[in-house]
This record gives structure tokens, sequence and C-alpha cells, in this order.
């Protein structure tokens, strides 16, 4: 009835949610921002994996888990409209302080800051594209757009991004013109 | 070809950390995972064998239509007797689209609603059922154990409704019209618990504007949590909503809720109210909870197989002046038994024995 007994059945989501839930989770709080709504998604998303789960290949769990935290997503987003913008413009920040060995949580936070800048679908393939690192046309296919439609989320994601990185770090800009090609620390284009 | 602005940007992406109760619980979806598969394969098991019997009754208890003429249904006339069905609604939670039914008996003005998942065919979780005063004048709460669905049963004039609750509601006053039967006097609202599918529904108040454009913000009986001590030395939290008819225990161990709809025995025994909750970990033992008259004592359980656990038994004074009893099944979620009986004994040392 159950296609496999409810014990396995549970053995094995264990096994993949510990090792799955830190990447969705990620996944899920980049292209919300919000704690709350992260987890929200996050939880949806496994509970239906773990419906599906007799359903889920061997080694596909984490992509199809994937795709369901993301149609959920744009699902929510579509009922219940905009999410809420922020009130204050981001810190100044550039990315490569962000990934700093001795940046702090609340500097990482602020990739959320430049990303709550781009409108969702522009969001959903930043992240999916750099992040997730899928292809375009995986992107595409999950989000039910053409890979073009991808390609142009994908530029105009980056072209909001860049400057709003660039321009809060002069200092780092200046460093990146003086820094080595194997050193970009700093660099921003 | 990959830009350095692109690389960085993977690297901070691939370094962000999300705060840590972004990270949901195993026990959480282990258990809302498990409800889910229970409600398809009670649909199997419906459809594949007692089919006819079980949709016979199914449909002339709660079936949206059930071959009830369109003059029947809520909006058109109030019938004098019967069991009319309600309008279906769909809303919308964090796990999907969620049907809202359910049916009205006239006579006796017992409300059951169900809350169905995205397949309208599958079996629904009934929620405690409502007994609807002849007219509703104050909001009635219906939360079912273990789930984050909140039933409010408003005056059928209420607009813009809003429900404050523990923990915060999601989408609250949108989820669902308030629709349900407005011709019998009444409104339905559905809306759905923020965040884990927790037990600890505690609805605080609910705010709704009349149709002379007053707003209402009350249950009108608020009680503040409470704090009871156990029998065996542990605190816990208590609140009793009357009119809501929602008690909330919280604790004692961190994380353990227990919502219990009250006013299964309002009935016949208006002094003597009782529920059953169950925790959101299914290892959980399932307790059941009494709120009795002032000085009750002995309050004992036997299970329809005549055996009687022994319970945890907590007797401490609750709000009101009222008795509150928590009797620890010793049964988890998975074998928890029907209860046959519960005897109390009253401050004059009278047994009174009921079944729920």
């Amino acid at each position: 009835m159950f296609g496999i007994r409810r014990e396995e059945r549970e053995a094995a989501f264990t096994a993949f949610m510990t090792s799955a839930s830190p990447s969705l989770t990620r996944t899920a709080w980049l292209l919300t921002g919000n704690g709350d709504a992260a987890q929200e998604l996050v939880q949806a998303a496994l509970v239906k994996t773990y419906v599906a789960w007799p359903r889920v290949r061997d080694g596909q769990a984490l992509a199809y888990a994937r795709a369901v935290l993301v149609n959920h997503h744009r699902e929510q987003w579509r009922k219940f409209g905009r999410e809420a913008s922020v009130d204050e413009t981001p810190e100044p920040a550039v990315l490569a302080e962000l990934r700093s060995p001795t940046a702090t949580s609340d500097d990482r936070d602020q990739i959320i800051r430049l990303l709550d800048h781009l409108p969702p679908q522009q969001r959903t393939v930043v992240v999916l594209r750099y992040y997730a690192d899928m292809s375009e046309q995986a992107v595409a296919d999950q989000l039910g757009i053409s890979v073009g439609a991808v390609k142009s989320a994908a530029s105009r994601g980056l072209a909001a991004l860049r400057p709003l990185a660039s321009a809060a770090a002069p200092s780092a800009a200046e460093s990146a013109s003086t820094t080595t090609p194997t050193s970009r620390e700093g660099t921003l284009s | 070809m990959s830009t350095d602005f692109e690389q960085d940007l993977r690297l901070s992406l691939g370094s962000a950390e999300p705060p840590t109760s972004a990270m949901p619980e195993l026990s959480v979806v282990l258990d809302q995972g498990n409800r889910a598969v229970r409600r398809q394969t009670v649909r199997r098991v419906v459809v594949g064998t007692a089919a006819v019997a079980a949709v016979a009754i199914a449909s002339a208890t709660w079936g949206p239509t059930s071959g009830l003429k369109a003059d029947q249904l809520p909006g058109a006339s109030t019938p004098a007797t019967g069991v009319i069905p309600l309008q279906p609604f769909t809303a919308n939670d964090p796990v999907g689209t969620t049907t809202v039914a359910g049916s009205f008996d006239v006579q006796r003005r017992i409300l059951t609603i169900t809350v169905g998942g995205e397949d309208p065919t599958v079996t629904p979780t009934i929620m405690p059922t409502i007994t609807v005063p002849e007219v509703v004048t104050a909001p009635i709460v219906s939360v079912a154990p273990g789930r984050p669905d909140v039933i409010t049963v408003l005056p059928a004039e209420a607009t813009d409704i809003d429900i404050d609750a523990t923990p915060r509601m999601r989408h609250a006053g949108t989820l669902g019209a308030a629709l349900g039967a407005p011709a019998l006097g009444f409104a339905i609202t559905y809306a759905v618990l923020s965040g884990p599918a927790r037990s600890d529904a505690a609805v605080r108040s609910v705010s709704w504007t009349t149709a002379s454009g007053q707003r209402i913000s009350t249950l009108g009986d608020r009680v503040d949590p409470v704090t009871v001590s156990l029998a065996d030395g542990r605190e816990a939290s208590m609140w009793v909503l009357d009119k809501a008819g929602v008690l909330a225990l919280s604790g004692p161990v961190k994380g353990e809720f227990f919502t219990i709809r009250l006013g299964d025995f309002v009935d016949s025994l208006p002094l003597v109210y009782a529920g059953q909750g169950n925790s959101a970990n299914s290892q959980v033992s399932w307790f059941a909870a009494y709120l009795l008259p002032a000085g009750a004592t002995d309050a004992t359980v036997t299970y329809l197989d005549g055996f009687s656990p022994k319970t945890a038994m907590i007797l401490t004074p609750a709000p009101g002046g009222r008795t509150f009893a928590v009797l620890d099944l010793g049964a988890t979620a998975k074998d928890v038994k029907p209860i046959r009986t519960f005897t109390w004994r009253d401050a004059a040392g009278v047994v009174h024995t009921e079944k729920p």
C-alpha cells in the first residue's frame, strides 16, 4: 500500500534529510531572505518529498526536493503577492568581503540584502544558476520558461547586483585594480 | 564565459549562512509526511474496498453536494431540519491547497468541518465539532490537536477578519473567504498557523468588522497563561479560552504542546470539559485533560478494552477556581486506545462516570 514499509521510508528519508537540509535551507533562505519563510518552505518541500519518496529515483532526491521547493516558492509568491521589500538600502558590502574567512554571519546576511533588490524571477534564476549551479537548460525546465528567458533574467540580475556591490565597496574596488589574476579577492567585475 | 563577478557571486551565495532556526525539524517533517501518506492510504482503502458504503456515509455526512437541491444550499434558504452540507471553499496553506468543507445539523446546531488536501477526493481530517448557538455574537474557534488548521465561526456579517494566535497565523483573514453559512447566521473562516505544525494553536483574539463598520476585537474571556505544577514537580503553562473552547498546555518538556478542544461534555455536563491532545512529537504520550469543578479528585480513565493505565494524574487549580486534571494515557499516537469511561469524584465525594 505504501510501496515501502514506513520504517524503511523513514530511515531512508532521515538519512536524506540529514544530508540535504543544509543545502535546501540555504536555497530557501536565499530565495526568501527570511528565516521563518525559509523554514516553512523547506518543511513543505521535505513533506512533499517524503510523500513522494517511493517515486523518487535514487540519486535524484535532492534535485526533486529542490524542484518542489522552488515550485512551492513560486506558487506562494503568485498567491500571496510580492515579498516585503526592505526599508533600508543594503549596507555597503562587497562580495569578496562576504566570503572572507573573517566575515561574520551578519556580514554574510548582506548577500540577502543584495538579493532583495531583485524581482522574484531574477532572484530565483540567480540562486539556481549561481548557488545550485544548475545549467541554463535545467533552470528553464525547472521554471517552465525558455532558455532565453533564463539568460535574460540572469544577465539582468547580475547587472543589477554588480553596481550595488561595486558602489558599496570603493576601497575594495581600488584594491582590485592592483590585484593579480591569481588573487581576485575584492574583485567585483 | 564565467566572469570574476560571477565567481565571487557563487562563493558568496555558497557561504551564506541561514539562521539555525530556518532548519526544519525531522520529527515535524516525518509527522506531517506520515499524516499525508495516511490520508492517501485511507482514500485508497475507501475506494478499493468499501467504496459504496463509505461514500454513502461520507456524502450523507459531509459531502459537498450529496444530492441536495440548490435551494437547500446555504445562501438560498434555511432549512428547518436535517444535516445540510456547507459550500466548500479552498484555501492555501504552506503545504498546498486545502479544501474546507462541512455540514451543519440544523436541529442540533452541530457544525462538522473537514479539512482536505490538494486532492479533493482524499479523505479529509475532521475538525472538532462545534455546537453553534442560535445567535453567534462571539467567535468560536476549533483547533484539531496536532494540526495547524484553525476554524473560526463568526457572525455572518463579519468582514476583515484577523486572528491573533500563538504561533502567529499565516495569511489570517485572507485564507478562505468568510463563506460557510450566511443564511444560517454564521460564517466560517479557515486559517493556518505559520511555521511547523505544532499543537499549540492557541487563538488569543479574533477581530472583525461588523456591517455597521464597527471593529470588534475580542474573544471575551481571554485568560493569560498560568503556571501549573504537575504531579512530578515539573511546571507547565496552561490557558483556557472558554468561549473559544480551547485549552492549551505548553510543556513541561520544551517544545511539547497540547491543544485540547473543550466542550465535548458541555451539553450534558456543563461543568466538565474534556478533550484529548497529543504532542507534535508522536513518540510522546497522549494525554487526556479534564477541567473539573473546584474540589474534584480521583480522576481516572478506563480504556475500551478494560485496561486502566497507571496515569500520571495531575490535579491543579485552574482558572476560574476549577480543577485541571491531565492524565497520561501511557500510549503514543501510534497505539492510543479509545477511552471508555472517565470517572472523577466531586467535592462532596460523589463519584461521576462519564463516557466520552
